[in-house]
Order: structure tokens, then sequence, then C-alpha cells
């Protein structure tokens, strides 16, 4: 017998069928990687094992854990198998724990709800604080979450969810969050607890490397089903459905694009670039220190080629983007674009040449503009821009070129899904016709099959209109498929520099080589899982 | 925690100027001589400019602020035109029927709206729910002094269980004086007591939505100890802003309600004051309710910080 | 997009009021100015539907025009308010964290230290009662609550990518705050203009009710109450019709107001797309 066991699981939430027949086991001090794309049902399928579910929710089938059937069980029953029998921790640490109580109180609820005494509760608290990596010297009961970064929070998280040992653990993308360091520290810790004290655990990612990373089996899924299942090793090496070889092929996926500049004349040089942000106000008069978010960066980009920009959050990349069009005022050094000094002054017309496309395709445009406004939108930089009828069929041009359709100009933008967003996102950056685009994280946010097809897209433009590419991007491998040469950024200043194969194959900075050894990829598994 | 109070001090005594500044020329500008209104048409020059230097009324407006301003900071709120007596004294006695009056209010309020409040987020989309948002609905739309009105005939005339109006002070016993607030303190609350019971209701349901929540519920909490232990009390910090809030509608409505109700407090003193041009009086009066606005909402943003550790530590 | 039922009901409730407003400019069944004694205090029935006051004057006719003295003063209170208040508070979002923005919220902050109606019973002594000086009394309270909605709207909408965008393609503050920020927000406006609608009315009628509002021969719902005041035990009717109309027009603005942010509200929208 396993130690869970869902059966023919099926669940509708008002109208809609969420699940249909889902099957898995998780057996005790194993991993069970669950895999699918956003909307697949996988993180559904976690809460239905809770029985935390929406109350118009109707769930059929069994979910059996160590015999006892939790889709029958009461609901005083399930509060004693919550927190006891299995565990969660969730995804977004930052809004997991109550900001006003200590993470000591927090930790300790689990103990006391199901029955311990306060002063022991407290104890076992610390020491399990202390099992996370939150040592009580450095980390006393008495913190706030807000006094945590998010790998800490998320290490509480932990805490709370293993206080009491539970026989499994849920984890539904725990990592997603976090940085590359910092997801590579918590997945060994996940991976080492469950060895340790022989939980079972359902770990839940859209990331199939992180999977091969953690999972010592794997179930993929999607629309509400599971498509395959079984060894992570044997499953990713020799998939056996279509689905589960598509998304294996987007995860590595490589556009197709020339080697090297043909051109190497330089369109941006940025030269000791520093930009400060002023402290937070205090009271009528008063200010905080200074933050320094680019701190003398210097580095230039030619005609036709892709500069990859890598860093973790914070890094300051997205405001070196900004400060690179002209968005935020340089505070020292200098920026030239396509030979002039970037500043307030900078002409209209030579900054049309220079456009940006965003992470966030639902937050990239004005709900309450249609398509052929928005993708206009630049025009406004071009003293002799096109009107009328010569703009529109700009538009549909610009359009067709991205893979949409003429007549979607004059829809709104919350009628796409999100790839399709991207791609009105690219139309809007390329309708002035100009030389540079900065991608901000633009593929961060997509599906991986989706991304696939965006990284096409995009080297396919540039191929067609000669387009330079400012990559900004954390995941390294998407960085290294795409870019010519790259460079990484540390806490607002250049660590490393230099062609994308040279800096991959053989980095020489520190960070870059911790950067490389803590990214997952596929195939990792076998390393990790070495006693 | 001090570098926030301190901050938060310099910015209430700002408000206190900015205010009294404001204020004093509001003043200033109303047309009209208190002397020649006191006196008379047939005062002689003399005696007119006797009185002018008697009630500070002489000297440039600078000095005539400042002299105005000092005296306020000592105490010494000046002279009644009408009355003839010190302001201070004057606002003295009516504070002992406004305050309790507000006071009153505001419990009856808070104590009614929060448990409503409480009920209905946690009855979301149930009978009880909607019973709470319609009787809200209609607490919000009733105007305080035509309630007033209702209740004087339903409980003072025709059921005759309060005074229908006048206050007999304090010196009889607290009963009396209760019993004589009472009907009063029920008309001002019971808009102000609509308007806690929505913001409660949906602050809480805004909580109830976050993702602490469904942590707690994943620890094994049951929904009922979701709710009270970290629903309500994280709820109850913008709920708290808007009881501060409050206060000043309450300070407001007293002005009408006293008027309903003829009772001697600092609203019925602010309107006799206007139709007696007694302006030294009004000057004082809405000082002081103003400057209880400010200590109020002062005591509130403190109160916040306490209950909030992220205030707490970044201030 | 389904239409809420309270906004059907609120919207239907203002409907009736706003209608018998505009009436009563061209047509009320008995002309309100005139006293006649003899006629004084009739039961409703025979040539007047609701009865006449203590002066003899119609009291259908004289809740007629007393809602379009209501209506009048409390949209132009809005008016005053959104017109002042909303470029303030999308300047102050404009400038955040700069000294404009901290003079606006301040100033906005010590507005909201005075209370209300003791500030408009001020102002009406100062400018002497009448209805425009209620206008202006309300009006002036409602800049710093548009302008608090406004700047609040504003600044959740500032760091949005599509704001980038704009200031990519070149667009300066005043222009993006025109065309991108004041649409986004016209809905946070919308129902904020429906509550201080409503209250605005509530105030006038205060006003009225205590001598600082509409003067006669101007009819008022505030100043009919005052008036009934002292017939009330003898002939209820009188304070208490005039009390319903002031309850039923703000109940449906308030519903309408409701209604609209359930409607309006992208957090709710969103999930029925």
């Amino acid at each position: 017998m396993s130690l869970l066991e869902i059966d023919a699981l099926h669940l509708d939430i008002g109208a809609s069928r969420i699940l249909s027949g889902v099957s898995l086991r998780v057996e005790p001090g194993r991993v069970l990687g669950l895999v699918g794309e956003s909307g697949s049902g996988k993180s559904l399928t976690a809460l239905s094992v809770m029985r935390l579910l929406p109350g118009d929710a109707r769930l059929a089938g069994s979910v059996r854990l160590g015999g006892e059937d939790l889709v029958t069980a009461s609901e005083r029953r399930l509060n004693r198998v919550r927190g006891a029998k299995v565990g969660m921790i969730f995804q977004e640490p930052m809004t997991a724990l109550n900001p006003v109580q200590t993470i000591g109180r927090q930790v300790a609820e689990t103990l006391r709800i199901h029955g311990a005494g306060r002063g022991e509760a407290l104890e076992r608290a610390a020491e399990r604080l202390a099992r996370v990596g939150l040592d009580p010297e450095r980390f006393p009961l008495s913190r706030y979450p807000h006094e945590l970064s998010g790998g800490q929070r998320q290490r509480v998280c932990i805490a709370l969810a293993i206080a009491l040992r539970p026989d499994l653990l849920i984890a539904d993308e725990p990592t997603t969050a976090l940085d590359v360091t910092t997801q590579a520290r918590i997945l060994d810790l996940l991976y080492g607890l469950v060895r340790e004290e022989g939980m079972g655990c359902l770990f839940i990612s859209h990331d199939l490397a992180v999977i091969s990373r953690i999972a010592d089996d794997v179930a993929v899924m999607k629309d509400g089903r599971i498509v395959e299942a079984g060894p992570v090793a044997d499953v990713l090496s020799a998939p056996r459905q279509p689905y589960t070889k598509a998304l294996l092929e987007a995860a590595g996926h490589a556009p197709a694009r020339r080697s090297g500049p043909a051109a190497t004349r330089e369109i941006l040089r940025v030269d000791r670039a520093e930009r400060h942000y002023p402290g937070p106000r205090r009271g009528l008069f008063g200010r905080g220190a200074p933050v320094s978010a680019v701190d003398g960066v210097s580095f230039s980009l030619a005609e036709g080629e892709t500069l990859g920009l890598v860093g973790e959050s914070g890094c300051g990349k997205s405001t070196l983007a900004r400060t690179i069009l002209g968005l935020e005022p340089l505070d020292a050094g200098r920026i030239e674009l396509f030979g002039q000094a970037m500043g307030p002054s900078f002409p209209g017309a030579l900054r049309a040449g220079a456009q940006i496309v965003f992470q966030d395709p639902f937050a990239s445009f004005d709900p309450r503009w249609r398509v052929h406004r928005l993708v206009s939108e630049p025009f406004h930089l071009v003293p002799d821009a096109p009107t009328g009828e010569a703009r529109m069929e700009r538009v549909r041009e610009v359009l067709t070129r991205v893979g949409l359709s003429p007549q979607d100009a004059g829809r709104y933008p919350h009628e796409f899904s999100g790839g399709q967003r991207q791609r009105i996102a690219i139309a809007r950056a390329i309708v002035t016709r100009p030389r540079l685009v900065v991608l901000d994280e633009a593929v961060s946010a997509l599906d991986v099959r989706v991304r696939a097809q965006i990284l096409d897209l995009l080297a396919r433009l540039q191929g067609e209109l000669g387009l330079a590419y400012l990559f900004i991007g954390h995941d390294l491998s998407v960085v290294r498929a795409i870019s010519d040469r790259v460079v990484v950024m540390k806490s607002g200043r250049i660590v490393e520099e230099g062609p994308a194969e040279r800096v991959f194959g053989d980095p020489q900075h520190p960070y870059t080589q911790e950067l490389l050894a803590a990214a997952p990829a596929l195939g990792d598994g076998a390393r990790l899982r070495r006693p | 925690m001090l570098r926030f109070v301190a901050s938060r001090l310099l910015s209430l005594v700002l408000s206190l100027v900015a205010a009294s500044i404001a204020i004093f020329l509001v003043i200033e500008v109303i047309p009209g001589d208190p002397v020649s209104y006191m006196m008379g048409m047939g005062a002689s020059p003399e005696a007119a400019a006797a009185l002018r230097a008697e009630l500070g009324l002489g000297g440039g407006i600078v000095e005539r602020y400042l002299g105005w301003a000092s005296g306020m900071v000592r105490g010494d709120f000046g002279i009644s035109y009408t009355y003839r007596v010190p302001v201070a004294e004057l606002v003295a006695q009516r504070l002992w029927v406004s305050v309790p009056l507000t006071l009153y209010a505001l419990a009856l309020s808070t104590f009614v709206a929060l448990p409503v409040g409480i009920l209905a987020a946690s009855r979301r989309g149930r009978p009880a729910d909607w019973a709470v948002i319609g009787a809200t609905q209609i607490g919000i739309a009733v105007p305080n002094f035509w309630f007033a009105m209702l209740l004087v005939v339903a409980f003072a005339i025709l059921v005759p269980l309060f005074p229908a109006g006048g206050f007999p002070g304090w010196e009889g016993g607290l009963w009396p004086g209760l019993r004589a607030l009472t009907l009063p303190a029920i008309a001002l609350a019971l808009p102000q007591a609509s308007i806690l019971a929505r913001v409660m209701r949906s602050a809480l349901i805004e909580t109830l939505s976050q993702d602490y929540i469904r942590t707690a519920r994943a620890k094994g909490l049951s929904e009922g100890q979701a709710v009270r232990r970290h629903g309500v009390r994280n709820a109850l910090i913008p709920v708290l802003t808007i009881v501060g809030l409050q206060f000043s509608f309450l300070l407001a409505g007293a002005v009408i309600i006293e008027n309903v109700f003829y009772l001697p407090g600092l609203g019925r003193l602010i309107f006799q004051g206007i139709t007696q041009r007694d302006l030294i009086v009004v000057e004082s009066v809405v000082m002081l309710l103003v400057f209880s606005v400010i200590l109020v909402t002062f005591a509130v943003d403190l109160a916040y910080a306490l209950a909030d550790p992220r205030l707490r530590r970044r201030a | 997009m389904r239409v809420p039922v309270q906004l059907g009901v609120g919207a239907a409730l203002t409907a009736v009021f706003a209608l018998a407003a505009l009436v009563s400019f061209v047509w009320t069944p008995h002309d309100v100015t005139q006293i006649a004694v003899s006629q004084k205090l009739q039961a409703p029935g025979g040539g007047y539907l609701f009865g006449t006051d203590h002066l003899g004057r119609d009291v259908l006719s004289l809740l007629m025009a007393g809602a379009r003295t209501s209506i009048a003063v409390a949209l132009v209170a809005v008016g005053i308010g959104a017109g002042i208040g909303v470029p303030l508070g999308l300047l102050a979002a404009a400038g955040r964290g700069r000294l404009l923005d901290e003079v606006v919220m301040r100033g906005n902050d010590l507005i909201f230290a005075f209370p209300s109606l003791v500030i408009a019973i001020l102002i009406t002594a100062v400018l002497g009662p009448s209805a425009i000086n209620a206008i202006i009394a309300i009006g002036i309270f409602n800049i710093p609550v548009f302008a608090r909605v406004a700047r609040g709207g504003a600044l959740s909408i500032w760091p949005r990518d599509f704001i980038m965008a704009a200031r990519a393609a070149g667009k300066g503050a005043a222009r993006i705050s025109a065309e991108h920020i004041l649409p986004n927000i016209a809905n946070l406006l919308i129902v904020q203009a429906t509550i201080q609608f409503s209250l605005g009315i509530l105030a006038e009628a205060a006003l009225s009710y205590i001598g600082l509002g509409a003067q006669p021969p101007v009819p008022s719902w505030g100043r009919m109450l005052a008036e009934a005041q002292t017939y009330f035990y003898a002939d209820p009717r009188l304070a208490v019709l005039p009390g319903l109309a002031i309850v039923l027009t703000v109940l449906g603005l308030n519903l309408m107001g409701d209604g609209l942010r359930d409607m309006l509200d992208p957090r709710l929208r969103r999930d029925a797309l």
C-alpha cells in the first residue's frame, strides 16, 4: 500500500470540470513531481488532497492517506489530518505568513492547534526552525515575517508545515517566486527532509528542470488528466507520450539563428553608468540613505547583435534597461544611443529607434485601448509618423509579421492569450522600425511551449529586420540559447562579460559559477540523488 | 519607534499651526464689527476704543493672531463678546455634555458595528449577510436629525422612557445624565454604526482572501479558528482608522443633534456664537474641535504602528 | 455583463426623484410660493395628494421643488469637488515622493481635520446662509475626498507596464494622466461621485434644517423638516414625508454606487471573463 493513493479523482468547480480521473501514488521517503503548464489542474489536485477547495467545488473518486479516505472524511476529521498528517507549502512566501504575528508563534501554532502546550510548542518550533536552517541564535522566534527575505520566509513555511513530522508534504511551486541560488538551497533542504524523515512528498512545478532535480517519480498533467507517469529517469529521458515529448523539447529549445553579428557598427555604448534611488521619505523633510541600483556599469552593443543581461532579482538589470531608454535619469557616467548622448533633450525621432518589451503580458497594455491604438503608440516619437489609413496599414503589417491576423487590430487586449499578447507587445516594439529592442524578461511569464514559439519569432524578426536585442533574463538556459554575448550583473555591477558560449562553458567569476551550479537543468537528477 | 513618534508629533504641531491660521483668517473676513454690535449704534468712540482694547481687537493682523494663539496655548481663550465671561469657562461647562455624548455614541456604534460586520463577513452571501447589507444601507441613508425626531416621538412621547430634550446636569447623579443623552447618542450612532459595520465586513472579507489564511487552514485550523486568530485581528487595523475618522463626524453631527434635543453642548455654543456674532467663541470652539480631531488622528497613527509590526520597525 | 439588482433598484429610485425635480421646473400641482392659511394642514386627498402644510402650501409640490434644491446643491458640490480634487490627485500621483505630492496630501489631511459640518456652518456664517453658500461649503469638503481617491487610483496604475510603454513612446506625465490614468480610474471616480452626491443631499438637508442652507422662499426638504418639528406630534405626515424623500433619494444613490462598484470592479469582472 502506498502512502497516498489518489484514484479516479474528479473535480468540478461551478460549471467547469477541473480534474477528470486523476490517479497518483506517493511512496514514503520519495518525491513525486507533478508537472504541467498553467491551468492544467496540478495545484487543484494538491488542494483536493487537503480538501481546501472553494465552496462550490464537487469532488468524486478517492484520496487515501495511509488507508483513510479523505474525500468522505468529516470537516472535524480533516482539521485533525491537516497539519498533523499532511503539511503544505505554497508558492508565494511573501504573502503566506501572517504579517502581524511572529514567526515563532506561527510555527508553534501548528503544534498548539494539535494539542501541544505553550512551552512545549515554542521549544519544538525553535527546534524545527533550526532544522530548516533558521538558527535561533540569528533568527529568534520573535522575528516578524517582513524582517526576513523571501527564501527565509519560505523556510518558515516549511518549518510550520513539517512541525509535526507529517507523513505527507505537499509543495506547490515552492521555489517559483525565488531566485535561482535561493531555489537551489530550498530544493536541497526539501530533498534532505524527505530522505531524513521518511516523508512522502508531492512536489508541484511547471519547470521540468526543477522536477528532474528533486523528484524520484514524475507525473505529467494536461487539462485535468495525467498524461504520463513513471520514474523520473525513464520519463524524462525516454518520454512515450507526444505531449511529454513536446514539453521536453520546448524546455531545451534553442531557436535557429545565424551566428555572430555581421556588422560591428556600435549602436549603444554604456560608460560607467550610475543610477541611485533617493532613500525613502521620512516625514516632511528627511530622507533615508540613497540606494545604488546601477553602480558603474560599462558595455556596448553592436548592430544586429544580441546581448544577454543575466542577474538575480534586485541586481539592477531592469533599472539599467530603463536608464538606457531614457525612462530614468542617469546619475553619473554616460550612455550613447546611436552615437548621441542620452538625456532629456535626446531627439524623439532617434529614440523611436530603441523600443522595449516587458515581462507581464497582462500588465503591458492599457485594458481600455484597442490593439491598433496600442500598437501605434510609439508613433508619438516620430515627427512625420504616418496617419489615418497609412498608419492602420503599418499596424496590420506588423501584426502579420508577428504571426497575428490584420483583423486583430480592432480587438481589445483581454481577448488574447498570454502568448498572443506578447506578440502584440513585440508588434508595438517594432512598429517604428527600430534598430534596438530591449527585451525585459520578455519570455519569463510564459508557459514553456509558448516561450519556445516566442523565442523562434524573436530570432526570425532579428534576421528579417536586422534588430539588435538587449535580452534581460534570469533563466540561464534561455539567455544562453539566444545571446551572442552575455554580461552577468550582481548588486548593480557587472561581474563577468564575454561571448555566451565562453561565459556559460567556462565561467571565471565565482558568482557566475555559483549561478550556473544553482540553475537546475534537465538531467540534474542523477547528481543530486547520489547519497 | 521613537523616530516615528517624533515625526508624528512634528506633523501634529504643524497641522495645529496651519489649522489655527486658517480659522483665524476665516474669522477675520467675517463682516460685522463685534464692538458696534455689542454697544449698539449710539456708543461714544472712546468707549468703543476701550472695549476694542479689552477684547484684544487692536493692533495689526499678525499681532492679533499671535495674541490669540499664545492665549490658546496658555488656556486663555479670551472673553466672550455677549456673555462677558472667559470663553474657557463657557467651553469647560459645555465639554461636560459634548464629550460624554460623543464617547457614548462612539461606544454604541463600535460595540454594535464590529460584531455585526464580523457576522456578515463570516456568513458571506447568506441571509444574515444580506440582512446586514440591507439594514446598514438604510442606516446610512437616514439623516440623523430626522431619526432623532422619530426617536423622540417613539421613546419620549408615545412610550415615555427617555426625556425629549434638555440636560439635567451630572449633579443629580450618573443615571439622569445618561438617560438624557441616550436618545441623542443613538441618533448620532446610527449612521456611523452602519458605515463601521460595512467597513468591518469588507476588511474582514479582504483579509480572509489572503494567502496566510490558507496557510492557517493547512495547519489544521478550522474555518472559525482561522477567522478569529488570523482574520479579525488583521482586519481591525484598517477599521481602527475609520473609528478615528468617525470621531470627527460625531463631533460635527453633535452640533445638529444638540439642537434637536436642546442640549447645552459645544454644538449649541458654536451655533449661538454664530447667530450672536460672538466670533471669539466660534473661533475657540472650532479650534478646540480641530485640535481634538488632530489629536485623535495622532493617537490612531500610534495605535496603528503598535498593531502593525511592519510600521513599528520601518519607522 | 450582468446588471446587479441593486443597481437597477438604485437607478430607478434616483430616476424618480430626478424626474420629479426636472418636472418641477415647468410644472407643480400647486404654486409653492402661494400661502393660503385658510387651506392649512389639510389631510391628504381632495385637491392635495399629500395634503398641505401649516401655511396651506401643497406638500407634493414642495417635495418636488425640494428635490430640485437638494439635487442641484449636491450635484454642483460634486462638480466642484471632482473638478478641483481629481486634477490635484492626478498631479500628486504623477509627482509621487516629491514635495508637491507631500504638500497636496498634507493640505488634504488638514481639511479632513475640520469636522465638515462645523466648517460648513462657519462658511455660511461668513458668507451668509443661502443655497449657493451651502454648495460652496459642501463642495470644499468634496475636494480632498476626490483628490484622495484619484491619487490612490492613479498610484496603483502608475507602476503598471503599460505606463512604462507610454513613457517609452515619449509621452509626458500630463498626457499619460489624461490618456491612460484618468480612463482607468473613471470607475472609482464614478462610484465616489454617487457616494458624495448622496452625502451632499444629507448635508444640504442638515444645513437647511438648522437654517443655514436654502432660505425662504426656496423650497428645501431640510427646512420642511425644521418647520414640521413643532407639528410633529399633531400631524406626523409633515415630518415623515420629507424625511422619507431624503432617505429614498440617498438610498437610491447608494444602491446605485454599490451596484456600479460591483459591475465595474476589475477584480470581479476578471472572474467573469
